[in-house]
């Protein structure tokens, strides 16, 4: 049976998605590092062994991704049609996706048919992004799966005035120094990566259902404070961090018949 | 900082400008270029026009006036003045790759990055005095409130007198009365200080026979099989659209693209086809190797648009003040947003793309109705955010990542 193989080289991480006909068989996360066409290739080694398919089978491949350029690959899709494809698989009525990547955060509307109507990224700054939590937590001292038990024990609301990453983090040392608790300050963080998101979300109009992915999906703290001022719960996929690349993957598929 | 290998080079170019004399040199360069292209083709007219511009604006046999991008430039020629617009020279300046050095002049003299990098440009390259020496300074305050501080400036810099012609926002004959009395005002202070005598026969013939090639030069772009190259060309040729409308020099370019374009017909025909709002980057980037690369061209430019009336020398200054008034429609959304949505039925646009220039209010002011408006009538628009000159605000992946999305929301993929 053809498979088909989607690679979503982020800055963060590196997925590789296999797909048959019919479904899923199999998929790799790895951290991404300098050489993303070596971080690509292995993420799709370690896809064909946990799927136990010869690579031989593999009738196209489709890269994604800011590596997806660096990678051997069938095609290139941007990200955006990507990650659209894969949160479609999962969820045909999705309506908005609100991804928060190591490095930018996007919006993107779907349309009934899963294809994508308008989108949006953040603008170069690394605020609103998991690059962004990361470096709070060597201000904080603590580790990034920390978030959402100190969101869940805040009990102040402080709000970082700072849209800049690099101003909030000397606003936090400051208000670390005033005596903050650490609780707070986590939760201000999550907050102000969520504001900023949703900022850019309601530019296009926020759109049920929503679905919630990219890396800072998985983090409890950004997840909570999200449902909070959402006033409603974001769908999040049982591994937010691969749709993109099984979005490659789908498109590989549909590649594949074309004449 | 600038280093003092830079410091050296500008030190010795500021002399040079200085030198009137040397570019009366520039002649002999005009003349051997006549000769060895007799007939010279689009890129060599264009060249030879730059070097004739430079030569005339540095060896100032006449009066060099400065003027704002929407003062009318008919009225400068027809003064018989060499007109200088200092937000086009700031492209150039970008195009030339070197305008972070105006760029960090301008901010070291309070000069926010958050200002429009045309006017920091501007200002940086009057505090380095490597632009021509203006003799009078002329601006509207039509689109863009930031000319009106941005040309005081220049006037502080320079030590010359500036006019700043105060532009209602809505046309009326009041409105138009008011203009024209500004520009009697500016008239006969031109004639007394530079014992000018106004020739608009000849400046608004030029202009008005320029401008009917123009429009064929849009008839011939609404063809699907004719198409300028690269995507955004159109763009470098704005000072034929502003800088010398009135003059010889503009009619000779515009005839020439259109020989051009008649004579190249694409075999294939383009898979998208943009109208292009705005400006775009002037420095070396990839944007127009990308829209290539995804089979976009762009077939229609905002900002060579004709926006105005034909000229009547019967009534020159009235005539003036209407084409002043009629440049405010950039920025009322009712009559831009409607302007556009007609470009994008005559041109059979596939799509829409503004480049927002980092801190222009009139750019980015009406996003919202601009997005709503074409939404509506299923026209895709891109925002790209950016600068035209300040390569500090530039990402190429960025860039990418959002005109390949963009392209295959246009594919339906």
């Amino acid at each position: 049976m053809m498979i088909y193989a989607g690679i979503d080289i982020g800055s963060q991480s590196t997925c590789a998605v296999l797909l048959n006909e019919e479904k899923v068989v199999s998929s790799s996360i790895l951290p991404s590092g300098v050489h993303p066409d070596r971080i690509g290739n292995e993420a799709l080694s370690q896809a064909i062994e946990k799927g136990n398919c010869p690579r031989s089978e593999i009738g196209f491949i489709v890269a994604t991704g800011y590596g997806r350029y660096q990678v051997q690959a069938d095609e290139r899709v941007s990200e955006i049609t990507c990650q659209a494809r894969g949160v479609y698989w999962y969820y045909p009525e999705a309506r908005m996706i609100l991804d928060i990547g190591g490095q930018d955060s996007k919006i993107i509307l779907l349309g009934k048919n899963g294809k994508v109507i308008d989108f949006m990224m953040n603008d170069k700054c690394a605020a609103g992004t998991g690059r962004f939590l990361e470096l709070m937590t060597h201000v904080l001292d603590i580790h990034l799966d920390d978030y959402g038990r100190f969101v869940s024990q805040s009990q102040e609301s402080i709000e970082l005035s700072n849209t800049c990453a690099i101003f909030a983090e000397s606003e936090l040392v400051s208000l670390i120094a005033q005596g903050k608790k650490r609780e707070d300050l986590a939760r201000a963080i999550c907050r102000s990566v969520v504001k900023r998101v949703l900022a850019m979300a309601e530019k296009i109009g926020i759109t049920h259902p929503l679905v919630f992915t990219g890396g800072v999906a998985q983090n409890k703290g950004v997840i909570s404070i999200l449902k909070h001022e959402l006033n409603f719960s974001p769908i999040i996929p049982p591994d937010p961090l691969i749709t993109a690349a099984l979005g490659a993957a789908i498109i590989a598929r549909e590649k594949s018949t074309l004449p | 900082m600038i280093g003092w290998k830079t410091e050296f080079v500008l030190s010795t170019t500021r002399y040079l400008v200085k030198r009137k004399s040397l570019f009366h040199l520039l002649r002999i360069y005009e003349w051997w270029l006549s000769k060895k292209f007799s007939v010279p083709n689009l890129p060599q007219t264009s060249y030879q026009l730059t070097i004739r511009m430079i030569r005339e604006l540095y060896s100032r046999t006449r009066p060099v006036i400065w003027a704002s991008l929407f003062f009318p430039c008919e009225f400068i020629h027809a003064a018989g003045a060499i007109p200088f617009y200092p937000e086009i020279a700031a492209g150039l300046v970008a195009a030339l790759g070197f305008p972070h050095i105006p760029l960090e002049k301008a901010e070291q003299n309070w000069y926010s990055q958050d200002l429009c990098s045309y006017h920091r440009a501007g200002v940086g390259m009057s505090l380095l005095e490597l632009f021509p020496r203006p003799d009078l300074l002329l601006a509207t305050t039509s689109i863009c409130r930031g000319t009106t501080a941005f040309f005081q400036t220049l006037a502080d810099i320079w030590k010359v007198p500036c006019y700043l012609v105060d532009v209602p926002f809505e046309s009326s004959p009041e409105a138009l009365r008011y203009v024209k009395d500004q520009l009697t005002v500016i008239a006969s202070d031109i004639q007394s200080r530079f014992g000018s005598r106004f020739d608009w026969e000849k400046s608004f013939t030029l202009s008005n026979e320029t401008v009917r090639i123009i429009q064929q030069i849009g008839e011939l772009r609404k063809q699907r099989d004719i198409l300028l190259h690269p995507p955004t060309k159109n763009l470098d040729y704005l000072p034929y659209y502003f800088q010398f409308l009135g003059s010889p020099s503009s009619l000779l370019f515009f005839k020439k693209l259109r020989q051009h374009l008649r004579e190249s017909r694409e075999q294939n025909t383009l898979s998208h086809r943009l109208i292009w709002l705005h400006l775009k980057p002037f420095y070396t980037n990839r944007l127009t190797a990308l829209l290539k690369e995804y089979g976009c061209g762009v077939v229609f430019d905002e900002f060579g648009s004709i926006f105005w009336e034909p000229l009547d020398s019967e009534n020159p200054l009235e005539s003036l003040a209407k084409k002043i008034c009629s440049s405010q429609n950039f920025t009322i959304p009712e009559q831009r947003i409607t302007k556009i949505l007609r470009w994008c039925k005559e041109y059979q646009a596939d799509g829409v793309i503004q480049f927002n220039q980092w801190g222009c209010r009139q750019s980015q002011g009406m996003n919202y109705l601009l997005k709503k408006s074409l939404q509506q009538k299923g026209y895709p628009l891109l925002l790209l955010d950016g600068d035209h000159l300040d390569k500090r605000f530039y990402s190429e992946e960025q860039l990418r990542t959002r005109i390949e999305a963009f392209h295959e929301l246009m594919e339906g993929l």
